[in-house]
């Protein structure tokens, strides 16, 4: 099983509750994907994001009931057919056995340059990072504070990339998406202008601080825009596809900002509002008034003294108009997450015609939402029961 | 065959958490038949220290305080095995995260652990064996409703995996039973059918679309309402046919194109392609006028003026499909009940369970899903119904259970359950269904004859230790007592600790599996003890997995208050507050704590991005 | 089933406040299914008064029972010992429980906790519904199973009076017009002819009215000499 996101989870488990031993290899530090750093988004109520889904989905990830969970492990390459793969696995250093760590955080009270720390609040696994970059001893410097420090000799100064062999008889594939890397469309400014941010972003920024993010981000002022489709829908920036999730997504980040601020106006630039996600047309049946929609997408943004100027047509009014606003929101599409150890994928990057015996879940064949990609897991998991029970 | 007493483990984390807490004076807590320090209970060594200790006590109940971390609760679960302690006579306490790390006066902290220590002990003595295991043997026949793309690929895998899919013809008139042994009465033309399943996949019917159009003709495919993408693949399927390969002059009129769904947009580009004429209404612009068997059909577009177009085929979009499934859903025991308990939408959320354990929605019978999307709910929900259906024997620990000598027969359970999990029949007691039961305790806070026990938390064992965490040392202020419900309010307190955040000692929490637990008297009682404010702290309407959990809250608390002022006490002390497992934001905003512990917590989080995307 | 309501927390009180030691007696028949004196309420309230004592600084001992039925002297019997040591006895039984307490132990003060309010059906939970009134001479046979007295407000017997609007009764808008019901019902039935017969004015002799009534089954009833013999 490589990719340990809602879908790689779900799959890996429905397998292990069937009897058949998972190998579940994740190439990031902790389990949960992208999802594991989305924000809650209700406003009065729950707008059904699948936040709480996924994170069930790790939480309820059991040691050591079949499932052999290896994090930082990259797949080199995947080798052989139905019941004689042989799966070449890198392991990124992380300085922490994790096997060992209990998470009582001496190390990072005591690193003088915070070289080492836990991943996020709610990881799973909970050891710490070490940064080795950051570390003093990249720099030459004697230091083993951690590891002298540490009461359960979990630090690994000298960690080392390694590489594995495993054996496997189904390989599933879960290797999630990417989001679209939005400073390619450079005309919108994202990486250029202060004030310009990706959905992504927004989502990370109130995950980790909650609705200060908000306040930080957008000081005294009150006019967002939220620009759709950036690398969705799009032939000339080679996205031809529709992403799905960003319009309920946008939507959702809008009504918890309008709620959580008072006195903003958020705006929705789109070209057609795809709000048939679970609990989304609720939301539009009683939009709040500091939403506004716009049918229209702006071709850029441009920075002037009074905020940040977007010029756009108008559809509805079949007009060209310009508005100025202080923080603009991308929407930005799914990517595919690359080709995974040499698969094959369609022009899009997504996965399909995998060969016998490999098997793809979640995002990594099409944009999924949450609630799809645990669905996804749960038919890979089947799909490779399948394969395994033709084996037998 | 073990002795008496409760035994206590405490566990310093490396010895990390000595200079927050007084560990000896902890280790001392009166009550206890023995006591133990250790430094590493969720590695194997430590753990094995545990075992052999206890097996030397020969005590026959045990507490822990350690952490909440998986490995720990594991660690616990495989102690008291191998002492041959009842896994219902431990406790763990999570001192790490809920004590030592977030609060800051070492006295303060102290108190607080003695009373959790104290709370799990009395809880411990108040725990009842649980009920025999049940067992349920699934003949691994599924049954599949519906004749659409779904039901049929639910098949195909269910076949695949070893499993009988049965399809009927007709209508499922009823439907009862619990995971693994329902049993659905079937009407057909030639009378009544019954089947004995271990689940149900209900898809939507195949939808009929092609509308009645002769080959050069020209029509009009009218797209109002939302745009489902079902619809969307339908009418431009029919749309990119009839303009492609019959002749037709096809006009489509739309408001929001919706192409969420794999392959969509492409075949709304290949329609446009091939000479299919879409047109966006906007608000008010469209007028239709029948005239002399044709549809004069005239559209206001912005900066192009007045279009008017004569057709003679004018086909409307949209069926209402959830609509058209309810009658199915009804008698699945899966749609809302009288009184609208149930929010439909939660369920939604679900990839294709439902409320009840082993109905399976999918396709047109759970929302406007494309051909593509009702396939892979259909292949996901036979992977699903496997784990429910598969022939053999599934033991399912019953986790709550009736105690028919004081049970009145009034059916409230049965009205409130939000699973479909209590049963009866005539002659018959009330029943609650192991593997249908989810253990919420709606049943049991709503029952008049205190006949309905949750296993995991019977009410004298709740009240037990509500009432040991109440009485200890002073915490340095009147405590505020969170109720923290397991699925939302327990992750984040976690995480408020893995933050090191500080909150008050005083504050005092009681973990509980759904707010639907609790009752108005849970409340009132800590605030006679002294307690300055009560919070009940769970899921949104929305999100309960339980469906009810916080409206029944909203209606104790209401029930509380006014029975708090009656007695003289505070009735503005008690608040209900709705948080997701990852907002442990709200829940510090709640708590009275800032978490925007700016650099520490952030500057991680980004570290971890910047791991997973190197 | 006999439907009734608790008393207000603050009426419970003060029937308490001059005891020390009461019992507290619920009833797991009728008014446990109301969920207005089942074992959990008795429970529920007897821990709310020594709450409400323990807050004034004071302190109550309540000791707690719940018996099948209220009504049957059987049940009760049992209490003796508990009863004998409780100043005051406090009853979440109806009407009749309250009564049949009070005469099964004359020497003890017996004080209702309920409200008995009617005898009606469970419409949803926590609402309950008044369906009959005991009026002694059933008339649902002829008026398709909705019965006018209990459910019209003026208890016409022929007819609506021709005051509801919307379907709801004029006394009452929360009420469907109980005349409507029967005549759709009827419709329903394709009986409606029936309703061209008049029906005479009801005996109400033999309603809750005056005397206090009694049934008497002779076959069944044991003459009082034979228990004694």
């Amino acid at each position: 099983m490589v990719g340990a996101g809602p879908a790689g989870l779900t799959a890996a488990q429905a397998l292990a509750a069937r009897g058949i031993p998972v190998l579940l290899a994740e190439q990031g530090p902790v389990v949960g994907g992208w999802a594991a750093c989305y924000a809650c988004k209700a406003a009065t109520d729950c707008n059904l994001c699948g936040v709480c889904l996924s994170a069930r989905v790790s939480r309820t990830m059991q040691p050591g009931a079949g499932v052999t969970l290896k994090v930082d492990a990259h797949v080199l390459g995947i080798e052989g057919g139905p019941g004689s793969f042989a799966v070449r696995l890198a392991h990124r250093p992380r300085g922490v056995d994790v096997s060992r760590c209990t998470g009582c955080g001496r190390c990072a009270e005591l690193c003088p340059v915070a070289a080492i720390a836990q991943p996020h609040p709610q990881a799973l696994p909970m050891a710490y990072l070490l940064d080795q970059e950051a570390c003093l001893r990249a720099r030459g410097e004697e230091c083993v504070i951690c590891r002298e420090a540490c009461p359960f000799g979990a630090v690994l100064l000298d960690d080392t990339p390694s590489e594995e062999l495993v054996q496997a008889d189904v390989v599933v594939l879960a290797t999630g998406f990417e989001p679209y890397p939005a400073a390619r469309k450079g005309q919108l400014g994202y990486g250029r202008l202060p004030g310009v941010i990706t959905t992504m972003d927004l989502e990370r920024g109130l995950w980790q601080h909650g609705p200060e993010y908000l306040s930080r981000l957008l000081p005294g002022s009150r006019r967002v825009a939220f620009v759709h489709c950036v690398g969705s829908r799009d032939l000339a920036a080679g996205r031809g596809w529709c992403s799905q999730v960003c319009c309920p997504t946008a939507l959702r980040l809008a009504g918890r900002m309008v709620r959580e601020l008072p006195g903003l106006e958020a705006t929705l630039f789109f070209i057609d509002l795809q709000r048939c996600a679970p609990g989304i047309a609720r939301l539009f049946d009683d939009l709040p008034p500091e939403i506004h929609l716009v049918r229209g997408i702006p071709g850029d943004v441009l920075s002037e003294p009074g905020g940040l100027l977007l010029t756009f047509e108008d559809v509805a009014t079949a007009t060209r108009r310009q508005e100025l606003f202080d923080l603009v929101v991308l929407a930005v599409g799914m990517d595919s997450p690359g080709a995974a150890a040499g698969m094959p994928a369609a022009a899009e990057g997504f996965l399909c015609d995998l060969p016998a015996g490999v098997v793809a879940a979640g995002a990594c064949g099409g944009p999924v939402s949450i609630p799809e990609a645990v669905g996804e897991g749960l038919r890979a998991a089947g799909a490779a029961l399948r394969v395994l029970e033709s084996l037998s | 065959m073990n002795g008496y007493g409760t035994a206590l483990a405490v566990c310093t984390c490396g010895g990390t958490l000595c200079g927050r807490l007084d560990v000896e004076r902890i280790v001392a807590a009166p009550g206890f038949a023995s006591a133990l320090v250790i430094h590493d209970l969720c590695l194997p060594a430590g753990s094995a220290r545990v075992a052999s200790w206890l097996r030397e006590t020969a005590a026959d109940s045990l507490v822990v305080a350690a952490c909440g971390v998986p490995a720990a609760v594991q660690a616990v679960v495989e102690v008291s095995r191998a002492a041959g302690v009842a896994e219902h006579r431990t406790s763990l306490v999570d001192l790490r995260e809920g004590c030592a790390w977030v609060h800051t006066q070492a006295d303060q902290a102290t108190a607080k652990a003695l009373r959790m220590v104290a709370s799990a002990a009395a809880g411990v003595r108040e725990s009842t064996p649980p009920v025999p295991d049940v067992e349920v043997r699934p003949s691994g026949r599924v049954l599949v409703v519906g004749t659409g793309p779904g039901s049929l690929a639910a098949a195909a895998r269910l076949k695949d995996l070893g499993c009988e899919a049965v399809l009927i013809s007709g209508t499922l008139e009823r439907f009862e039973g619990q995971a693994g042994e329902f049993k659905a009465r079937i009407r057909t033309d030639q009378g009544v059918e019954c089947h004995a399943v271990g689940a149900v996949i209900a898809a939507g019917d195949a939808p009929a679309r092609m509308p009645a159009v002769q080959a050069g003709q020209r029509v009009a495919f009218l797209l109002e309402g939302d745009p489902w993408p079902s619809v969307t693949e339908s009418t431009l399927s029919a749309a990119l046919h009839l303009a492609r390969d019959c002749g037709c002059r096809v006009l489509v009129l739309f408001r929001d194109m919706g192409v969420a769904g794999r392959g969509l947009e492409e075949l709304y580009r290949e329609a446009r392609g091939s000479g299919v004429t879409f047109v966006r209404m906007e608000e008010g612009s469209l007028r239709i006028v029948e005239a002399g068997g044709e549809w004069v059909v005239t559209l206001e577009v912005p900066g192009l003026g007045s279009v008017t177009e004569t057709v003679d085929v004018l086909v409307s979009g949209a069926t209402d499909a959830l609509q058209g499934t309810r009658g199915l859903a009804e008698v699945l025991g899966v749609a809302p009940r009288k009184g609208g308990w149930a929010p439909r939408e939660r369920a939604l959320l679900e990839p294709v369970a439902t409320e009840r354990n082993g109905v399976f929605l999918i396709g047109s019978a759970r929302g406007p899903y494309t051909t593509d999307q009702a396939v892979r709910q259909g292949e996901a929900a036979a992977m699903a119904a496997l784990s429910v259906a598969a022939p053999g024997v599934i033991a399912v620990s019953a986790r709550a259970s009736v105690d028919v000598e004081r049970c009145a027969f009034c059916l409230t359970c049965l009205r409130v359950c939000p699973h479909q999990a209590v049963t009866t029949a005539l002659g018959q007691t009330m029943r609650v269904l192991p593997a249908a039961c989810q253990g919420c305790g709606v049943c049991a806070a709503a029952c008049p004859a205190g006949a309905i026990q949750i296993t995991e938390s019977p009410n004298r064992r709740l009240l037990a230790e509500m009432d040991a965490l109440m009485n200890g040392p002073p915490l340095g202020g009147r405590p505020t007592v969170v109720f923290a419900c397991a699925n939302s309010a327990v992750p984040a307190l976690q995480a408020l600790g893995r933050l090191r955040l500080s909150y008050p000692a005083q504050v005092l929490v009681v973990p509980v599996p759904c707010l639907g637990r609790l009752e108005a008297v849970h409340c009132v009682r800590p605030l006679a003890a002294g307690a300055r404010r009560v919070l009940l702290c769970g899921c949104y309407d929305r999100s309960c997995e339980h469906l009810v959990g916080p409206a029944t809250a909203r209606r104790v608390v209401e029930r509380a208050s006014a029975l708090a002022g009656t007695l003289g006490l505070d009735p503005g002390a008690i608040h209900v507050a709705s948080l997701a497992p990852v907002d442990w934001h709200k829940l510090g905003q709640i708590l009275g704590v800032s978490c925007d512990d700016g650099d520490r917590n952030g500057g991680e989080a980004s570290k971890v991005t910047a791991h997973a995307t190197a | 089933m006999i439907v009734a309501e608790q008393k207000p927390l603050e009426a419970v009180l003060k029937m308490m406040a001059p005891y020390q030691r009461v019992l507290v007696v619920g009833c797991a028949s009728c008014v446990s299914v109301c969920l207005a004196g089942g074992e959990r309420e008795v429970s529920v309230l007897s821990s709310l008064a020594r709450l409400a004592r323990g807050t004034q600084g004071a302190s109550i001992e309540i000791a707690e029972a719940t018996v099948h039925r209220q009504c049957d002297q059987e049940f009760l019997l049992p209490l003796a010992s508990q009863v004998e040591a409780a100043e005051a006895v406090f009853s979440l039984g109806c009407g009749c429980g309250v009564q049949l307490m009070a005469e099964t132990f004359p020497h003890r003060r017996v004080f209702p906790l309920l409200d008995t309010k009617f005898m009606g059906i469970t419409l949803q939970p926590g609402v309950w519904v008044e369906r009959c009134r005991g009026c002694g001479e059933c008339i649902l046979d002829r008026t398709g199973g909705i019965c006018p007295i209990a459910r019209c407000s003026k208890g016409l017997l022929n007819g609506p009076c021709g005051g509801y609007r919307d379907g709801k009764c004029e006394v009452d808008t929360a009420v469907d017009c109980a005349w409507l019901l029967i005549f759709n019902r009827l419709q329903t039935l394709g009986e409606l002819e029936s309703l061209r017969a008049i029906m005479e004015p009801k005996d109400w002799s033999e309603a809750a009215v005056g005397r206090p009534r009694q049934v008497v089954r002779e076959d069944v009833k044991v003459p009082i000499e034979e228990v004694i013999a």
